[in-house]
């Protein structure tokens, strides 16, 4: 137990870093978790628009009042920029503008440029906006070629306007949906858990490998298997107080316990854990500086949580990019969420093979970790007995 | 004194190989790697294209059929429409192929998956017949004789807006993870700022202890060794933006010589913020890195480097993080310089980085300079 206690007090000493490690990025998890949004019931996507009056009339009161009704309305921008700023950024799909003379125009049955917007994206929102705006004018028009003066054309299109359409939620009969609260912090914990452990793990690790830390461990009675086999538990026992803290965490952030179908979620996690704790394990085996392993882990976690649908959606990535996530765990740790969320079909099997694929990724790790410690001690054993 | 001590920082600096070589494959890959991810999401996902659904015919539905006849022809329609049965139709839905299921009788309905603007735009469709219905019903109790002239009316083709779409820059609201990237790798230049206070310092390392005892002003060591880590990090900005621009073929619109110097100078912030951390506390290397980096993390990631619309929610609800957060200031200057014409914005960006940058050295060397050691 002599290394174990030896690699339990390394960690003990790298502490402080990992206290800030951890709590930093548990902000992110949170932040991420709030500012994330997920949906139960249908709901019409709402467009954010800025509508600039200028003729204040009746029938322009009554397009913007059929433009609110399950849209947002955001005040118009003090300047351009503020303006260009919301709409790159997606808070503001649009900018409409009413001029001047629209009720006249449009009582004297005109239909045609009538009115102008503002936008950056040609997105969907614009067809939608299109689809509104014809609506609004077509059915006036139409009131008025029944014979009824503005007002009361204005008052009956925005009356046949409001009427609400109910629109169905299609599911399979096996598909249900936990809790999407939690499965949203579950989405961003790969990116956490990467960060946290493999930023404080590695630098234990590496102190572990040291070279002179090594000749002193070759030199004493300890066998080499028994050595990996405590460095191995004592990483074990680190990595899983972390992960336990983020699934308490989670436990805090959604106000419940896990049960049913939630437990599986949890499994999943630990199994990314223990992938992030044997990459750890590995890239340590290079003795890299504490620098190295920042760079390294980023470029592995954000790499993989991009490609792998962390970040950004799995629907939205092409189909040539998933098939390369396919040989990166974050891809089937993502799978199962995606399950659970109710995204794609349950099954058991296809759930059991997103977790074996995972268990499949640790022991490829250990195994190249393994692999990786007997190549290196082999080259120093022939090293010194050359030398000898 | 100056200009030797220069020389030997940026020696110094150039020979820790591994790091140059991590500094300058950290854009390169993760720039491969984002624009696997998302060279065509934009064009794919986020503008418009034809929505295909599938309708379920019940019941012969004129109103209906004419709608969908008009919607689905032209040069771009707004619907590709399969008409199909029940059972097919759920399948085209879930699996993905269809944004919704259309049953077509006496009144239209709609089932969906999930929500979005594609089945808020087949809500629009379903609520124009309803609307439809409505105006006939209102016509026939009315004013029956205008029935056909409400009719009209309402299949009237209109072009009821002019679209006056922006012409500014490059759209693809994906480049802002471009933006973030080098942003990133700017302030990843805070871990060779970090050294340049640690080897200044006699109580963390040996070599700051040598320096300790040596004739030169603290100042000098201190400002050179800024000056030096900048040149490398310079180095590391150039190579990124030349592999984004001309290998990847990222569009950042705006121009190209200032696009390289707001990245030279974000990378200059970012060794002056490590720099910054390093001198203050007498906290070990390790927890001073560890400060660098997941503080960097945090403002990288309020900057939008993980969720991309996190600066449009924070500018919503905390403008000023957007405004102080130094990551931030960054991608916002590389967005102005795409975004606007006019060089004022950009200006206020490159203004913000340079106060950063002369703040955090001139606190940085206060805090550095005159430390006393009773025992290292």
């Amino acid at each position: 137990m002599q290394v174990f206690k030896a690699f339990l007090r390394v960690l003990r000493s790298k502490f402080g870093s990992a206290v800030i490690y951890i709590a930093l990025f548990a902000l992110v998890g949170i932040i991420m978790t709030k500012s994330d949004t997920s949906q139960t019931v249908w709901e019409k996507a709402a467009m954010a628009v800025v509508i600039n009056d200028l003729d204040n009339s009746v029938e322009s009161r009554a397009l913007a009042e059929c433009i609110s009704r399950g849209n947002k309305v955001v005040a118009p921008f003090d300047n351009e920029d503020d303006l260009t700023d919301a709409m790159y950024y997606g808070r503001v799909d649009f900018a409409l503008t009413i001029p001047e003379g629209f009720g006249a125009r449009i009582s004297a049955g005109e239909t045609d440029g009538l009115l102008s917007s503002y936008y950056i994206h040609e997105s969907y929102s614009m067809e939608n906006l299109k689809m509104l705006l014809d609506k609004f004018v077509t059915t006036y028009t139409a009131y008025r070629a029944l014979g009824q003066d503005s007002d009361a054309a204005a008052k009956a299109t925005d009356e046949a306007l409001s009427k609400e359409v109910e629109v169905t939620i299609a599911s399979r009969v096996e598909e249900e949906k936990d809790n999407e609260g939690l499965l949203i912090f579950f989405r961003y914990l790969p990116y956490i858990l990467m960060c946290v452990i493999m930023n404080t793990l590695c630098p234990a690790l590496t102190a572990m490998n040291k070279k002179d830390v090594r000749f002193r461990t070759d030199c004493s009675g300890i066998r080499p298997s028994s050595y990996t086999m405590q460095v191995f538990s004592a990483s074990a026992l680190f990595v899983g107080l972390i992960w336990l803290a983020f699934v308490i965490l989670g436990v805090v952030l959604n106000g419940a316990l896990y049960s049913g179908r939630l437990w599986l979620v949890v499994l999943n996690s630990l199994l990314f854990a223990l992938f992030a704790s044997v990459l750890a394990m590995f890239a340590s085996e290079f003795s890299p500086s504490g620098t190295i392993v920042n760079i390294l882990t980023q470029v592995s976690s954000l790499g993989m949580c991009f490609l792998c649908g962390v970040f950004v959606g799995q629907e939205l990535l092409g189909s040539g990019v998933l098939a390369v996530a396919r040989f990166l765990p974050a891809y089937w740790y993502i799978r199962i969420i995606r399950m659970l969320n109710g995204e794609i079909p349950f099954t058991a099997s296809e759930a059991a093979i997103a977790l074996g694929i995972q268990a499949a990724f640790v022991a490829m790790f250990v195994l190249l970790t393994l692999l990786v410690r007997r190549t290196r001690y082999a080259g120093v054993a022939t090293h010194r007995t050359a030398e000898a | 004194m100056f200009w030797h001590n220069l020389k030997y920082e940026i020696k110094t600096v150039m020979r820790e190989k591994d790091f140059i070589l991590w500094m300058l494959l950290f854009p390169i890959i993760l720039g491969t790697l984002f624009k696997v991810a998302f060279g065509s999401i934009y064009e794919n996902a986020e503008t418009f294209h034809t929505i295909p659904v599938a309708v379920v015919e019940t019941k012969e539905n004129e109103v209906f059929a004419g709608m969908l006849t008009a919607m689905t022809e032209g040069e771009e329609p707004a619907l590709s429409a399969t008409v199909t049965d029940d059972g097919e139709a759920r399948k085209l839905l879930f699996d993905g192929d269809v944004y919704g299921i259309l049953y077509v009788g006496d009144t239209v309905e709609l089932s969906v998956t999930g929500k979005g603007m594609q089945q808020t735009i087949l809500q629009e469709i379903v609520a124009r017949c309803s609307v439809y219905e409505t105006v006939i019903r209102d016509a026939i109790a009315e004013n029956p004789a205008a029935v056909s002239d409400a009719v009209k009316a309402l299949s009237a083709e209109v072009d009821v807006c002019r679209k006056n779409a922006s012409e500014a820059g490059n759209p693809d609201v994906y480049v802002q993870y471009f933006y973030n990237l080098i942003a990133m790798v700017a302030i990843c230049g805070c871990m060779t700022g970090l050294h340049v206070s640690t080897n200044s310092q006699a109580n963390q390392s040996t070599l700051g202890a040598r320096r300790n005892c040596s004739a030169t002003p603290k100042s000098i060591h201190l400002v050179t060794g800024v000056l030096g880590s900048a040149v490398s990090q310079t180095c590391s900005m150039v190579v990124c933006v030349t592999f984004l621009r001309f290998v990847l073929r990222v569009n950042f619109g705006g121009s190209l010589f200032l696009l390289y110097l707001s990245a030279i100078l974000s990378g200059f912030l970012g060794v002056t913020m490590g720099f910054f951390v390093g001198s203050i506390g007498r906290m070990r290397y390790e927890v001073k890195e560890a400060i660098s980096m997941s503080v960097s993390m945090v403002l990288c990631f309020l900057s939008g480097l993980m969720v991309g619309n996190m600066k449009g929610i924070i500018a919503e609800h905390m403008p000023w993080i957007n405004r102080v957060n130094p990551v931030a200031i960054m991608s916002d200057s590389f967005y102005c310089l795409n975004m606007y014409s006019d060089y004022r914005r950009f200006m206020t960006k490159i203004v913000g980085m340079l106060i950063y940058i002369v703040a955090f050295t001139v606190i940085g060397v206060l805090f550095a300079r005159r430390k006393k050691y009773a025992s290292i």
